[in-house]
């Protein structure tokens, strides 16, 4: 009985904020607007110069045998030591990259093919594998420079001692490059930029509308004076809540779903993974962002001060979460403060899931991290709001 | 049912340690009366107000609302009382019949009734052509008249109103005064009343309890506060009698205006 009371209580308030927000038609217009908006201003700035970049872990699969092949295995050990840029990971097979790659233990991977030797002794060209995380566009062209050069300096050594030794009658192409490079993705086609913008921005659209939306609502209510309309209502504080957050996150998966069809439409981004699963990252992140906001607006005293720690919230996660570049070209102390902010988490998860198809294994992990923060927050939001709002 | 209204005994707000803005205050309230609960700005009426609502805590004391504690039994307090206040408790993206179903479900009413009460309510004031239309494109008038039945909607025992009239058009205020009169005496509600408007308060109410620098100052029938007077005093003179000789003591005059100032902020939050 009690619990159809507040869940009745709880459907009233979602009902009455979703009406108020759909007739609100310049925000909800302007919502959904904005992060389309940021998806073609960035996607189109595309970064072309890849950033500095320190022991990031890039594979190497060496499946050929024979004497070339440990030749340029060895080379590239070498250079790998030297340069500080990169950290050698021995991967037994390309299958095994793949899935490292997937799970984030390696950033690339290179794969020296079997027929290697095979290749250069019948001299004819011989290729070498760069596997790519499309994820991560930039960290990608930045591996692949770096691989590209440790190459190309193998394959002139190669050229020197075959010129030296003078065979005849030989293929000038064969004889300028023996090795060559071939550059893939983990995933068919796709590796963009707005592939990787695309869920970082909609995953920034939940975070800003997630913060501020209850909080702000509740904030707004409180200084227009319906808030204690609904106070002096006999239902308990956690339908308000409740309430609130079952409007918003119905309204973020509404505005997601329609940046994500804009996204395709418009910018051709490729979208590979299970949309329940999309749907299920957007809902837990609302909720880990709705507990942050209702915190925030808990401690504030009115509107502006709530304005003003939900902005100095917003921008960090903005910058930082790897929204606009990824976490790993920023400095260490960065980096750490990376990994406390939830947006991180859930672009990581939307990244994984959008660009890569992984499935609910892949991204588990992230998932927790957001129930743990949305669990906690709410946990201590809605009795600081009681006291907040009762003093 | 038995026992007053409203029991308010010692009843204290201090806001941050040091502002006292209600001071053991001690007053009851009958059972079908109107009780006019009057003071300058900054007095402590909508801290008391709030206090009995449920919407503050006590700092110290203990307040009754028939016969519910309001701070151990607030959600019965909650349903016995309709409170109409300072500000519009409306949406404005919302209709008003939206408006009051919203409410109405709030408080657990069934949709038969509910849908019965709003057009009831929605005609009393005159608002039942505009039911269609948003809030936000209501006059001042309209809105105030939507505030007054949005606290009626569950058909309360005891409705506090704060400043009901304030800023009306002399119809609308009227109007208003005359829903007043007949929730009391067809209704047999109990009323709880402040206002500025010394005229409104004298013709609406049974007793007067005037409150200032947070300590009721007064309690008394309108006559009887107007009698010491003489007969052609007017309720105004009785209130300027007890609450603002002070003014006229100069060293008092600065202390009251700057305390006024501070409840002002305190109110405003």
């Amino acid at each position: 009985m009690r619990h159809m009371k507040t869940f009745d209580e709880i459907l009233t308030i979602a009902y009455k904020d979703l009406k108020e927000f759909t007739r609100n038609r310049i925000g909800l217009f302007f919502s959904i607007i904005f992060p389309v908006m940021l998806i073609a201003m960035f996607g189109y700035m595309f970064p072309s110069t890849a950033s500095v970049v320190h022991d990031v872990p890039v594979g190497i699969v060496n499946l050929d045998e024979g004497v070339y092949g440990v030749q340029i295995s060895d080379a590239i050990s070498a250079a790998f030591s030297g340069s500080g840029a990169f950290k050698l990971v021995n991967v037994s097979n390309t299958e095994d990259a793949r899935n490292m790659i997937f799970d984030g233990t390696i950033k690339g991977a290179l794969i020296i093919p079997e027929n290697v030797t095979m290749s250069l002794a019948s001299m004819s060209q011989a290729k070498i594998v760069i596997l790519n995380d499309p994820t991560n566009p930039t960290l990608s062209a930045a591996i692949t420079q770096g691989l590209n050069a440790i190459i190309e300096a193998v394959s002139e050594q190669i050229a020197y001692s075959l010129i030296a030794r003078g065979v005849p009658g030989i293929d000038p192409k064969f004889i300028l490059q023996p090795v060559q490079t071939d550059i893939q993705n983990v995933v068919p086609g796709g590796g963009n930029y707005f592939d990787f913008v695309a869920p970082g921005f909609i995953g920034m659209g939940v975070m800003m509308s997630g913060l501020t939306a209850v909080g702000a609502a509740l904030a707004r209510e409180r200084e227009i004076g319906t808030l204690d309309g609904l106070l002096m209502a006999p239902i308990s504080r956690v339908s308000i809540i409740l309430g609130k957050t079952l409007a918003q996150t119905i309204r973020n998966l509404i505005q997601g779903g329609i940046i994500i069809g804009l996204a395709i439409l418009v910018f051709g981004v490729h979208v590979r993974g299970n949309p329940f699963l999309i749907t299920l990252i957007l809902i837990l992140g609302t909720l880990s962002f709705l507990g942050i906001g209702i915190v925030a607006t808990s401690v504030a005293k009115n509107q502006e001060s709530a304005q003003f720690i939900l902005g100095f919230l917003q921008f960090p996660m903005m910058f930082l979460s790897g929204v606009l570049f990824p976490t790993e070209q920023m400095p260490v102390l960065l980096q750490y403060v990376a990994k406390v902010l939830p947006l991180t988490y859930a672009v990581d998860a939307l990244r994984k899931v959008m660009v890569l198809g992984v499935g609910l294994d892949g991204v588990l992990f992230q998932l927790t991290v957001l129930v743990v923060i949305g669990a906690i927050t709410i946990a201590i939001g809605v009795p600081l709001f009681d006291r907040a709002v009762r003093k | 049912m038995s026992g007053r209204a409203i029991e308010v005994e010692g009843l204290t707000k201090v806001f941050n340690r040091s502002l006292v803005a209600v001071d053991h205050i001690s007053f009851n309230v009958e059972r079908g009366e109107i009780f006019g609960f009057l003071g300058p700005n900054g007095a402590g009426k909508t801290t008391t107000i709030k206090m009995l609502c449920t919407l503050l805590l006590p700092t110290e004391g203990k307040a009754e609302v028939d016969g519910f504690d309001v701070v151990r039994q607030a959600d019965e307090v909650r349903k016995k009382i309709g409170v109409v206040t300072e500000k519009l408790v409306a949406y404005d993206a919302l209709t008003p019949l939206e408006n009051l179903t919203v409410f109405g479900r709030l408080y657990g009413m069934d949709s038969g009734v509910l849908k019965q009460r709003s057009e009831e309510l929605l005609k009393l004031v005159e608002l039942w052509d505009f039911r269609k239309s948003r809030v936000g494109n209501f006059s001042s008038g309209m809105r105030q008249r939507l505030n007054v039945v949005r606290a009626l909607i569950h058909d309360p025992e005891i409705i506090f109103l704060d400043e009901p009239t304030i800023g009306l058009d002399p119809t609308t205020a009227h109007n208003i005064r005359e829903l007043v009169k007949r929730l009391n005496k067809e209704g047999k509600k109990t009323i709880l009343l402040t206002t500025h408007y010394m005229d409104e308060a004298d013709r609406l109410s049974d007793r007067i309890g005037i409150i200032d620098y947070g300590k009721i100052v007064a309690l008394d029938t309108p006559k009887n506060l107007k009698a010491p007077l003489g007969p052609e005093a007017t309720l105004e003179d009785a209130f300027m009698k007890l609450t603002g000789t002070k003014i006229r003591d100069e060293p008092v005059a600065n202390n009251h205006s700057s305390r006024s100032r501070f409840h002002f902020g305190i109110m405003r939050r």
